[in-house]
């Protein structure tokens, strides 16, 4: 049975089409959902915004777990100290049980003997929540039946994932939704600027490349930015070649 | 007053989230972890130190290629000495070693010098720019009582002979980092570009090592095994030929850059780690590996 439950859990969490497929959705959803004009150029501007914030969002709460540098509860389930005031004090242990779907057994026993990733000595605050957290909020601004939806999504099934397969604790996730909240809310102040005025002008013009561009930016949302990441580390090797 | 349950899931939450928030500090969290609970990790000295790079344990003290400083220092129970200060010779001790005689021996990345200090606390400088060298990185002592460098910019090693000529040891590696004799004979280069270590004996080279994961920054024979440290991943390795690494040592956070490694003749392990660049912390780590020791030899 926990074998199963597991196995769920995991797939929830590895599987892009089931984790955010949904909110990629609601993105598509909203951008088509304006009965007139004047509303589709609004929600569309709306909608750019909201994405621009998120972005945002992950580029803050990835400096911030830097600095925290708080491994991730899986972790901090063996005897591991953290440097405080020049010395080095033990971290409480946390009890993880070791998952038993495939892929986290593998990414299990790498830990216990030793390999940690480089993206689990950092967990506080979550980028995911944040990231997810944002397009939420953002949907529920520009449409609530929407927002109701990706809410609920990012809430029930994206992030209790995270608390489950031992990679956040709440206060990471809670964390990462507050910053998605200030940040859109920051952002929300530029909705009647003339930038994003210009910019929702352009989406009507343009309406079939604007319509191209948006799915291209849900489609890397719904796939958690795997690919804009393995564009940064080719461009990354990239530069250092050209350098060297 | 009304009680939603908007309000009070809220409240719950936070209750929960301020349970399980990380420890706040002024200063960015490092993590530390011994592969196995038994073994014992502990900061040893602390601050002093601009960028800790080559360490070599003595009986009279810890030496330390401080790279950031561009200072040659020797660590004590008693405090830090400093042996030589930088002036327009010495920028960035790199790597240091010591030979038979006690002389010490130490290459500067940023000048390409070879400096040697006597046993007697003379200072000059055996090689350098003169000679064509440009960035010196990895030092050893050779059986023959020569030394080599590696120089991270020439791709190549050179020898040192005992006239103070310098030769062309070996090419083609691309970023010769560390390097060390066993006790056969056997060299073995640490190449951190290229991710590989090298092992040359009988007059043939190997690669003995080359894992994409894993760059290796020093390496030091110890007991039939190498120690690596690897400053991108921050792990130490134990590495025994045609085998796996096995991770001793894990360091996360501003504590992930680990350098130089070195061991006392007890058996203890210390490793220099480059913690805050801009704050000029560094640090220098103990590591007794307790859970290798049968309880008998306990």
């Amino acid at each position: 049975m926990l074998n199963l439950f597991d196995q769920l859990v995991a797939m929830v969490a590895t599987n892009d089409l089931l984790k955010a497929g949904p909110i990629g959705a609601c993105l598509i959803a909203a951008w088509v959902l304006g009965r007139t004009v004047q509303q589709t150029r609004e929600y569309r501007r709306r909608l750019l915004l909201v994405l621009l914030a998120a972005f945002c969002t992950v580029m803050i709460t990835k400096v911030t777990s830097r600095w925290f540098a708080y491994p991730r509860p899986y972790v901090l389930s063996q005897t591991a100290y953290r440097i405080s005031n020049d010395q080095l004090v033990a971290y409480p242990k946390e009890e993880v049980r070791a998952p038993q779907a495939e892929d986290s057994k593998e990414r299990w026993a790498k830990f216990e003997a030793g390999f940690i990733s480089s993206n689990d000595w950092e967990s506080f605050p979550s980028d995911h929540a944040g990231f997810f957290g944002c397009l939420a909020f953002g949907l529920l601004w520009i449409y609530r039946p929407i927002g109701i939806i990706a809410m609920s999504w990012t809430l029930l099934v994206i992030l209790p994932g995270k608390l489950l397969r031992g990679l956040h604790r709440p206060a990471d996730l809670l964390a990462g939704l507050a910053i998605a909240l200030v940040v859109l809310l920051l952002w929300r102040m530029l909705d009647r600027q003339k930038p994003f005025e210009i910019l929702g002008r352009w989406c009507e013009q343009q309406n079939a490349l604007a319509t191209g561009v948006f799915f291209l930016m849900a489609m890397e949302v719904a796939s958690t930015l795997d690919h804009l990441q393995d564009f940064a580390l080719a461009a990354r090797g990239i530069v250092r070649t050209m350098i060297q | 007053m009304t009680f939603s349950p908007l309000w009070i899931g809220f409240c719950l939450a936070a209750g929960i989230g301020i349970t399980s928030l990380p420890p706040i500090t002024r200063e960015r969290g490092g993590t530390v972890i011994p592969a196995h609970a038994g073994d014992r990790v502990e900061i040893l000295a602390r601050n002093g130190y601009d960028a800790p790079d080559g360490l070599l344990w003595q009986p009279d003290g810890l030496y330390l290629a401080d790279e950031g400083g561009g200072r040659l220092r020797k660590f004590t129970p008693q405090g830090t000495i400093e042996l030589h200060r930088s002036e327009s010779q010495v920028q960035s001790p790199e790597d240091l070693v010591t030979d038979q005689a006690g002389n010490l021996y130490f290459t500067d990345d940023s000048t390409g010098g070879v400096f040697k200090r006597s046993a007697t606390g003379e200072f000059k400088q055996i090689a350098g720019p003169a000679q064509g060298l440009r960035s010196t990185e990895g030092i050893a002592i050779t059986p023959w009582g020569t030394v080599i460098v590696g120089d991270g910019e020439l791709h190549a090693i050179f020898e040192i002979g005992l006239e103070g000529q310098v030769t062309k040891f070996a090419t083609g590696i691309r970023k010769p980092e560390s390097m060390v004799f066993d006790e056969q004979g056997g060299l073995y280069v640490a190449d951190n570009e290229d991710n590989m270590i090298y092992y040359l004996a009988d007059g043939k080279w190997r690669i003995i090592l080359k894992d994409a994961d894993i760059s290796p920054e020093t390496i030091l024979y110890t007991q039939g095994a190498l120690l690596v440290t690897d400053s991108h991943a921050g792990r130490l390795y134990r590495f025994v030929r045609g085998e796996r690494p096995e991770v001793l040592l894990s360091l996360g956070g501003i504590m992930q850059k680990i350098q130089g490694v070195t061991v006392d003749d007890h058996g203890i392990i210390f490793l220099s780690v480059q913690s805050d660049l801009k704050h000029k912390k560094g640090y220098i780590l103990r590591l007794d590996l307790e859970s290798r020791r049968s309880p008998k030899a306990s």
